[in-house]
């Protein structure tokens, strides 16, 4: 009976652990399926590349956490910023985002991806660091991580490339644009940009 | 040799000694990547103090003219460029001048006192030009082991506490700072191989015109896409420039 009762548990707990993702297979599971619909033949003709387009923003929904990416694009100024104001920056902020990353990896023709090394800062932060290799040039992508609870699954909340981080480089516009106007300016901004 | 241009490269550093030492602020800014306490790190925080602009009036004019310049002056011979070369050749030559540039990286790095990365540098050197055709290809692409992020006179500067100054967009070769300027002329002209040629050597003028163009030509398409992704251009670029910065002193 003992021996049933332990291997249940043994049971339970190691299927209680791989439910959650780590950090390194959350994105690799991401980019795998992401390069599988670039690399799907039945999308290659010029009139499924809507499906293609529709079926790769679904893969990158789940992706980015919007409200963790938008305060920190704001940083100071997301306290300017009414409740109505913010959920709308975080809708336009996260189309925007989703927008640069598929743009992105439209582009892709056989690059390999290499995860190098997985850094859990806490229970609820990690960084995974990854080497892109193409024809010519490798190079380094690291995502960052956040999740509100440890049973909660990962998000990432900024991308570094070549040690130049997404979100402080919006950081820095929007705090240019927001020095000398209101934040329902950038909101105009913003609607523009995504709708284009 | 260069000897006014040598001249103004030390007046400018000299200047920059004395007026600029206090823009150097320690507070750990050069692991942008490996912040611990993110709560305060990155809500509150205001690029404004690590990123000075105190020339921005000029900047923005010269950064139009750049933007101009490349836009319709450089594209178009950038187009005959990538369609007479295939981009084997352009990396080729890409790869032939970062290894030609070599004693700036090495000098450095012992400026620094960087013994290992001079190491590095010296045996990626080596096995470069004699296996990789004077470095036209990188036989050391894939041996991790002989990476080392490059150095230069800019970093060395920083590296004895001289802060940027200020953000300083030079005609054609872009974004740059006080500092880095000062770095860029002492690397130019005492510290590479093409400057040690005489005067009226016959390939010093084309070879640097065409290092210059073809490390403009390979990052133009990177450029563009900045320039479409943007809100203000010239502030994501200055951001990207002194990010860029930040972390090869780091390391």
């Amino acid at each position: 009976m003992k021996r049933i009762l332990f291997f249940l548990c043994f049971f339970l707990c190691s299927a209680g652990v791989a439910a959650i993702e780590t950090p390194t297979q959350f994105i690799q599971n991401t980019v795998d399926s992401v390069i599988s619909v670039l690399t799907d033949e039945r999308y290659a003709a010029p009139e499924a590349q809507d499906e293609k387009y529709t079926q790769l923003a679904q893969i990158v929904d789940d992706f980015f956490d919007a409200q963790e990416l938008s305060r920190r694009a704001l940083g100071q100024y997301w306290r300017l910023f009414t409740p109505d104001q913010q959920n709308e920056f975080q809708t336009l902020f996260l189309d925007l985002i989703k927008q640069v990353y598929l743009k992105k990896s439209i582009t892709y023709s056989g690059e390999k991806v290499l995860y190098n090394q997985e850094m859990l800062k806490s229970d609820l932060l990690a960084e995974v660091a990854t080497t892109l290799i193409a024809d010519a040039t490798n190079t380094s992508i690291i995502y960052y991580m956040i999740r509100p609870t440890p049973s909660t699954p990962w998000k990432v909340y900024d991308v570094s490339v070549e040690n130049v981080s997404l979100i402080k480089n919006y950081r820095s516009q929007f705090q240019s644009i927001l020095q000398n106007n209101p934040p329902e300016k950038l909101l105009a901004i913003l609607r523009e940009k995504t709708n284009e | 040799m260069n000897n006014r241009l040598l001249l103004l490269g030390v007046l400018i550093c000299t200047v920059l000694l004395m007026s600029g030492c206090a823009g150097k602020k320690h507070s750990s800014p050069s692991e942008p990547a490996l912040s611990t306490d993110v709560q305060t790190e990155t809500y509150e925080e205001d690029e404004g103090d690590s990123q000075p602009d105190a020339l921005e009036g000029m900047n923005r004019k010269v950064f139009s003219l750049n933007d101009f310049f490349l836009t319709y002056a450089f594209t178009p011979l950038n187009t005959v460029y990538t369609g007479f070369f295939s981009p084997d050749m352009r990396n080729g030559f890409s790869n032939f001048y970062t290894n030609l540039t070599f004693p700036a990286r090495f000098v450095n790095a012992l400026l620094q006192g960087k013994f290992v990365k001079m190491g590095q540098e010296t045996a990626s050197f080596a096995l470069n030009t004699v296996f990789g055709m004077g470095g036209f290809f990188k036989v050391t692409r894939n041996m991790d082991a002989l990476h080392a992020s490059p150095e230069d006179f800019g970093q060395t500067l920083a590296f004895y506490g001289l802060g940027h100054g200020s953000y300083f967009v030079l005609p054609v070769a872009g974004p740059s700072s006080l500092r880095d300027t000062c770095g860029l002329l002492v690397d130019a002209l005492l510290l590479h191989p093409l400057a040690w040629l005489q005067a009226g050597a016959p390939y010093r003028v084309p070879m640097t015109v065409h290092e210059a163009g073809n490390t403009i030509s390979a990052s133009l398409p990177t450029y563009n896409a900045i320039k479409a992704d943007s809100f203000d251009h010239y502030t994501s670029l200055k951001d990207i420039y002194f990010q860029h910065r930040t972390s090869l002193e780091g390391q």
